[in-house]
């Protein structure tokens, strides 16, 4: 279908991480946070928030890697690296590797990756509502200052994601990195752009209608009814905002950049291609600074025999993660694992080889690499493999936690929210900032 | 009222000691007898009897010393009702403990705690209603605009946000929450689906027959490799009367003549497990509507013995192939024969990023023609594909991507010889979507910088049809764009008004006040004075319609229902849709709850095929089935089962079918549990070791007398669903058969228990690794119900296959060769015996699955119990409260002259109070 006709308003172009809304233009951000931009336009401080950028990136692998092979063996400074973390000595001291953590009561197996970035407990439950994830907190605050608030993208999922609104309700993923380049850097015609203005217009009376006749309804019910109401009624106006703030961007140019638009992988054995694509995309986002705040859910469980260059990988990757210890398995899935480690390393390098404000753009882009399973054989969610990178903290060590009585992740949660410069000590099961965790 | 009211401090205190902090909070707040709860009165008794164990949190996970009364917790009012539960049934305390409470003692605690929890739940009924408002879940709403808009084929429901569930379905407004995401998504859904509508009668093809020739279809460049690839399984390759034409496949004589035209096909001996298939066979359907495919061919067997892959050497004119050695696993093309045996052939409708199976045809080894009605979106295109012959499956031998059914005699492979496609066929209501937005006024193109517009999908027609086999030749390929349309309308603004009038009372299930006409008007008028033209400001005032709360929201009222919000109930509960006309004309006259009335509409919507739409989304969730592809089984210990489509389709129809059989024949609810016919197919029964079903198609079967099948829970389904692809857990398993069948809720374990890792060595059974956790007698409280059934189901694989092993890897011991159900050969190690005897919680001992379903069904009340608390769940959106439970004996005891039939169950739900109160 031509997405340009896709719908007579609103929804006319295929949003980022498929949110078509975004917050918008408290500030003249729009631009390019390059330096060799810079010069040319003025550049409007707003809040401390806004004076040195800061920026997340939430990696969830929701089938882990193999905990034998990743945990070092020894804490603290001196530790020595494990034989995955040997493929990033390049970076020692740009991550700090995390032992003994886990989010608390965030159980059931599989179904926690959702709760990756959220901490809501029990997600297999039957009851279970989730709650607010970390990166839709942070665009809440400043998702203003950037074009896009959040991006929330995936590797073979499109169904599963980690962004999660205040409502508890999902956030679909974009798994097309193509698609979410165009949404980045494509400008679109004065035509296109008029066309765009008048549907979101158009979105915002027929939401006004809607909110007008929910507003009635809510007089004539009680508490537990009305409730509902007003949930809807809030997301009708939410969405009106959005639309405005939409709005306000519309006009503003789209940064430019020489890197060329990722190619279309659907093959979903290509899963390292798609990752590291993942990857290259949130560089450009944060050097662009085109948002702060991206989450990637690698859907591991639903990829099939991945494609490895000069390696056989015979079976699904949930079916190798259920190694059941067979030697066969264990060693296909090392294979996986340090693919990996060699993305990420690739990926430290491309931050670190960009310069922003005179400082490494690593040294503001805080980096979570996790998996919602600690033992994918086992389906045990304690003792999660955690990589921490980036963001200007004292890294180049071993934060090394009970590994039977876990240490709470979402602390860490809470350290990465005061470094974004928000004044909080407070996300979902936490019970304080990080431990041994210092800002540089 | 809130919890801050209600939640009485916590009894803080020491065993024996004075109940201070009780007492100054009733003098402090003055709380009346009614709203102190039960707190008083289980003072005393706990600390009587229960501060052994339950005070300071040393038992069971209760402590007693802190327990509140806190209704409006749901947490809390569960502790009570089960604190109630245990109590009254005489399981606590335990009957070990010697100071026992005397009956006086017992009673006088069960009354307070049960006229506590009932006066709580009465009082929120009369003020709320069991239910809370909800909106539509994205199965509702897909079919509800299916419905109103007649566009059954719109894929709507993938366009929403997965829905939350709670209590099990996705059916209570607990958990069907609104975002902005969502309702982002309504207005992208809403628009579609009205667009699907104008464009099913815009441009509408007079019906005809296209018979397309595979011969035409296929170029015969796909006969030959491609330099450095091509593997030879992937080739196609002309055949004639069950036999190779070496001549044509060289390019020697041409790819088709006249005279033998009809009797010409192409063969294949693999295909492709993705949306990227071959055979596509350039049609694109031109309007959205039903139609009829007809596909001819047969399966053929393939020489093996055929080349490896093809290399070329040297460069330009000189440049030739190097043929590298014959392997038996490759096919020779040159050497086809009749079939052995009959082939499963998929057809799929395509489109952009989906593929959707619509049906399977039997090929056998002579030509037939298999022929399928089916609903296709404008612009999907068919494919058809061998279900069997996936080149990824493992075979076997070392080599990949081969025909997984090759041996050293050859592979099957299949021919087809043409499809036919007739339609989109006569519907008289084709158009009455489009019609019920727009009346009789006419549609046509949007001129030339004409503004506004609605874009509509349209397949423009095949271009040129390049020659057989020349360069560049392929299929046809139509493609899919976009036509701008405008309706035409000589006075506007009364027409809006008019249409609009109808449409707002079609959608909205209902009369409706002026004021919401006036509301959606405006829209109209906005749009339409900014020049966007008479369509799409059309479109603008119904998808404010649609995605409004009074087309969203499930309106009811506290207390009885009125017959507008029953017709709504009962339509969501039998069709997963709203009322249709007939229904609403019954709700409107104000008759729908007279018991007859009521009863006659229960059968009619029963009877229609829509009802199919609640066996389907009742099973999805009840049992899991939406979860059927959340694992896949291990590659490397069931490789038999690997990518085995037929199997997985024909086991999640089995379900769906048998219980539909169930709801039509009124069949009694112990077939749930066990049951003397299922449905299959020929791979299905073959999987179940039950001969004499030939054919892909499903059927009833009348089961063996001494069948182990029979019932839900030795269906494939469910012990897919309740395994993990590599290993079974009979504690995972027995966990949710005991809580999905039996009806036995279990908590799930503390924190502190460490999940059992799977070992699949083959030295240690799943039983062996449990037996540590059964023997600690806290666990054992809810292992002794949880385990026996899965016990009892340990002798089925992850596939549901019988097994007497279980299967292995283990480095040092050789792998032996085996053979798959299906006839795939593969290499596995058997490990230790399956042990599936068992005995359940009261003593009774079984020593296998058939045992044990005979003892649980020895009592069906519980079986029944459970499916009229499942049916209420999904009705309702509410479980079986408290003060429910003698309604829903009322429900069994109404069906028990029936033995408790699964459709006087359904009738039983809809009667009763807790279906007819909100």
């Amino acid at each position: 279908m031509n997405e340009k006709f896709s719908a007579p308003f609103i929804a006319a172009r295929r949003a980022v991480s498929r949110r078509r809304f975004l917050r918008g233009a408290g500030v003249a951000m729009s631009l390019p946070f390059l330096d060799a931009m810079l010069p040319g336009f003025a550049r409007a401080a707003s809040g401390s928030a806004a004076a040195t950028p800061r920026r997340m990136l939430g990696i969830c692998n929701n089938l882990g890697l193999r905990p034998d092979l990743f945990f070092p063996t020894s804490a603290g400074r001196d530790y020595v690296a494990s034989p995955y973390l040997e493929l990033l000595s390049a970076h020692r001291n740009d991550f700090t590797v995390i032992s003994g953590v886990s989010h608390p009561n965030v159980d059931g197996g599989h179904p926690a990756d959702i709760s990756f970035l959220t901490a809501a407990p029990h997600p297999a439950s039957s009851s279970f509502r989730n709650t607010i994830s970390l990166d839709q907190h942070i665009a809440e605050r400043i998702g203003n200052f950037t074009r896009f608030p959040s991006l929330t993208l995936a590797v073979n999922g499109a169904a599963r994601g980690l962004s999660w609104t205040g409502a508890g309700v999902a956030i679909p993923p974009e798994e097309r990195a193509s698609e979410v380049f165009n949404q980045l850097f494509l400008q679109g015609t004065p035509d296109e752009v008029d066309a765009q203005i008048h549907r979101l217009d158009t979105g915002r009376s027929i939401l006004d209608a809607v909110a007008d006749q929910a507003k009635d309804l809510q007089r004539d019910v009680g508490a537990r009814d009305r409730s509902r109401l007003e949930q809807y009624f809030t997301s009708v106006r939410d969405l009106e905002h959005r639309l405005q703030e939409s709005r306000d961007w519309e006009r503003k140019p789209k940064p430019v950049v020489s890197f060329a638009a990722p190619p279309e992988i659907t093959n979903p054995a290509q899963y390292m291609d798609k990752v590291k694509a993942m990857y290259d995309l949130a560089r450009l986002s944060f050097e662009t600074d085109s948002t702060r705040a991206i989450t990637l859910m690698m859907n591991s469980v639903g990829t099939p025999a991945v494609t490895i260059p000069d390696a056989t990988i015979t079976d699904s990757y949930h079916n190798l993660s259920h190694h059941g210890k067979a030697e066969e398995k264990l060693a296909q899935l090392k294979v996986l694992d340090e693919w990996h480690m060699k993305l990420l390393a690739k990926l430290f390098d491309d931050l670190a080889a960009v310069s922003e404000g005179g400082e490494r753009l690593l040294d503001r882009t805080m980096i979570l690499y996790g998996s919602n399973l600690g033992d994918a054989n086992a389906h045990s969610t304690i003792n999660l493999p955690t990589l921490f990178a980036g963001g200007g903290f004292r890294h180049g060590q071993h934060l090394a936690f009970d590994r039977a009585q876990n240490y709470p992740l979402p602390n860490l949660f809470v350290s990465m929210l005061q470094r974004f410069g928000l004044e909080e000590d407070k996300f979902a099961s936490s019970t304080g900032a990080m431990r041994g965790l210092e800002m540089a | 009222m809130v919890g801050a009211v209600h939640g009485i401090p916590p009894l803080r205190r020491s065993r024996g000691g004075a109940v201070l902090a009780f007492a100054a909070a009733t003098l402090l707040c003055g709380v009346s007898p009614a709203e102190e709860g039960p707190t008083k009165v289980s003072a005393q008794f706990f600390d009587q009897y229960c501060s052994d164990c339950h005070y300071e949190d040393k038992s069971g996970g209760l402590d007693l010393s802190v327990l509140t009364y806190d209704p409006d917790n749901r947490d809390n009012f569960a502790t009570w009702v089960r604190v109630f539960d245990r109590v009254s049934a005489g399981e606590m305390p335990p009957k070990k403990k010697k100071e026992r409470p005397t009956p006086a003692d017992l009673a006088t605690f069960t009354r307070s705690v049960s006229a506590s929890l009932t006066a709580f739940e009465k009082e929120v009924t009369a003020r709320d209603g069991r239910a809370i408002q909800r909106r539509l879940n994205r199965y509702e709403y897909e079919n509800a605009l299916r419905d109103l808009l007649n566009v059954p084929w719109a894929q709507v429901k993938d366009k929403l946000p997965l829905d939350g569930e709670a209590y099990r379905f996705n059916k209570s407004g607990e958990a069907l929450d609104v975002s902005f995401v969502q309702m982002e998504r309504y207005l992208t859904a809403a628009d579609y689906a009205m667009r699907q509508a104008m464009s099913a009668a815009f441009e509408r093809p007079e019906q005809s027959a296209r018979k397309i020739y595979a011969r035409d279809a296929i170029g015969s460049q796909r006969y030959r490799p491609s330099e450095n690839g091509t593997l030879s399984d992937r080739l196609m390759f002309p055949v004639l009367d069950s036999h190779a034409q070496p001549e044509v496949r060289a390019g020697r004589a041409p790819n088709t003549s006249p005279e033998t035209r009809e009797r010409e096909a192409v063969g294949k001996v693999s295909s492709i497990f993705s949306d990227s298939g071959q055979y596509g066979w350039g049609f694109n359907a031109p309007a959205a509507g039903r139609y009829r495919i007809r596909l001819k061919g047969y399966s053929v067997w393939v020489s093996g013995g055929g080349i490896g892959r093809w290399f070329y050497e040297g460069q330009g004119a000189e440049k030739a192939p190097v043929y590298w050695l014959p392997v038996w696993h490759r096919p020779n093309a040159d050497e086809i024969w009749p079939g052995r045996n009959d082939e499963p052939i998929g057809v799929y409708a395509q489109s952009s990023g989906q593929t959707r199976p619509i049906g399977v045809m039997d090929f056998t080894p002579r030509p037939a023609v298999g022929e399928i009605e089916v609903q296709l979106a404008v612009g999907e295109s068919i494919r058809t594909d061998a279900m069997r012959l996936f080149r990824t499956r493992v075979n076997g031998t070392d080599e990949q991507y081969v025909n997984p059914l090759a041996t050293k005699e050859g592979m099957p492979g299949y021919a087809v010889q043409w499809l036919e496609v007739t339609g989109p066929l006569e519907d008289a209501h084709a158009t009455s979507g489009y019609r019920l937005l727009f009346g009789d006024l006419p549609m046509r193109r949007l001129g030339a910088g004409e503004k506004g517009g609605v874009p509509l999908d349209r397949v423009t027609s095949v271009v040129s049809l390049p020659a057989f086999g020349g360069p560049g030749g392929g299929p046809f390929r139509p493609s899919v764009t976009n036509v701008a349309v405008e309706v035409d309308s000589k006075a506007p603004q009364q027409d809006a008004e008019r249409l609009l009038r109808h449409f707002i009372q079609a959608a909205y299930r209902g009369p409706v006040d002026e004021s919401e006409i006036q509301r959606f008007l405006g829209l109209f008028n906005r749009e339409f004075a900014l020049g966007s033209g008479f369509a799409r400001s059309m479109l603008t005032a119904y998808t404010g319609v649609l995605v409004s709360p009074g087309f969203v929201f499930v309106e009811e009222q506290p207390g009885r229902l009125d017959d507008r919000a029953l017709a709504t109930r009962l339509a969501l509960f039998l069709w997963n849709s709203t009322p249709d006309a007939a229904l609403r004309a019954r709700a409107e006259k104000g008759e729908l709850h007279e018991p007859e009335v009521l009863r006659a509409e229960t059968e009619r919507l029963l009877d229609d095929p829509k009802s199919r739409r609640f066996v389907d989304a009742f099973t999805d969730y009840w049992l899991d089935l939406r979860k059927i592809d959340d694992t896949s089984p291990s590659a490397t210990i069931y490789n038999d089962y690997e990518l085995d489509e037929p199997l997985k389709l024909a086991a999640l129809d089995e379900t769906q079918l048998f219980f539909a059989e169930l709801l039509r024949a009124n069949l009694p609810a112990r077939n749930v549990v066990t049951s003397d016919f299922t449905y299959l197919n020929e791979r299905l029964a073959n999987h179940y070791g039950i001969p004499g079903v030939k054919g892909a198609k499903m059927r009833r079967v009348t089961l063996p007398r001494d069948s182990e099948r029979g019932g839900l829970m030795t269906m494939a389904s469910v012990l897919k669903i309740t395994a993990n692809g590599t290993t079974t857990s009979p504690v995972l398993r027995g966990h949710w058969i005991t809580e999905r069948i039996l009806g036995i809720e279990t908590r799930p374990p503390p924190p502190t228990v460490k999940a059992v890792d799977p070992d699949i060595r083959g030295a240690v059974t799943i039983r062996q690794q449990l037996a540590k956790h059964r023997d600690n007698p806290s666990c054992a409280a809810c292992h002794s119900k949880m385990d026996p059934s899965g016990f009892a189901l340990e002798s089925f694989d992850v596939m549901g296959g019988h097994r007497d092993r279980y299967r292995a890897v283990a480095e040092d011991v050789k792998p032996e060769a085996g053979f798959g159900l299906n006839g795939q050969a593969f290499a596995f190690h058997y490990g230790l015996p399956v042990d599936s005897a068992g005995e359940l919680p009261d003593g009774r001992a079984f020593h296998d699955i058939k045992e044990f379903k005979r003892l649980i069904v020895r009592d069906e009340v519980p079986v029944a119990r459970n499916l009229a608390r499942q049916l209420v769940a999904f009705a309702t959106g509410v479980p079986v409260r408290f003060t429910d439970r003698a309604e829903l004996e009322k429900i069994l005891q109404h069906a028990s002259s029936r033995q408790y039939g699964v459709r006087t169950l359904v009738e039983e739900v809809v009667r009763s109070e807790l279906f007819q109160t909100k």
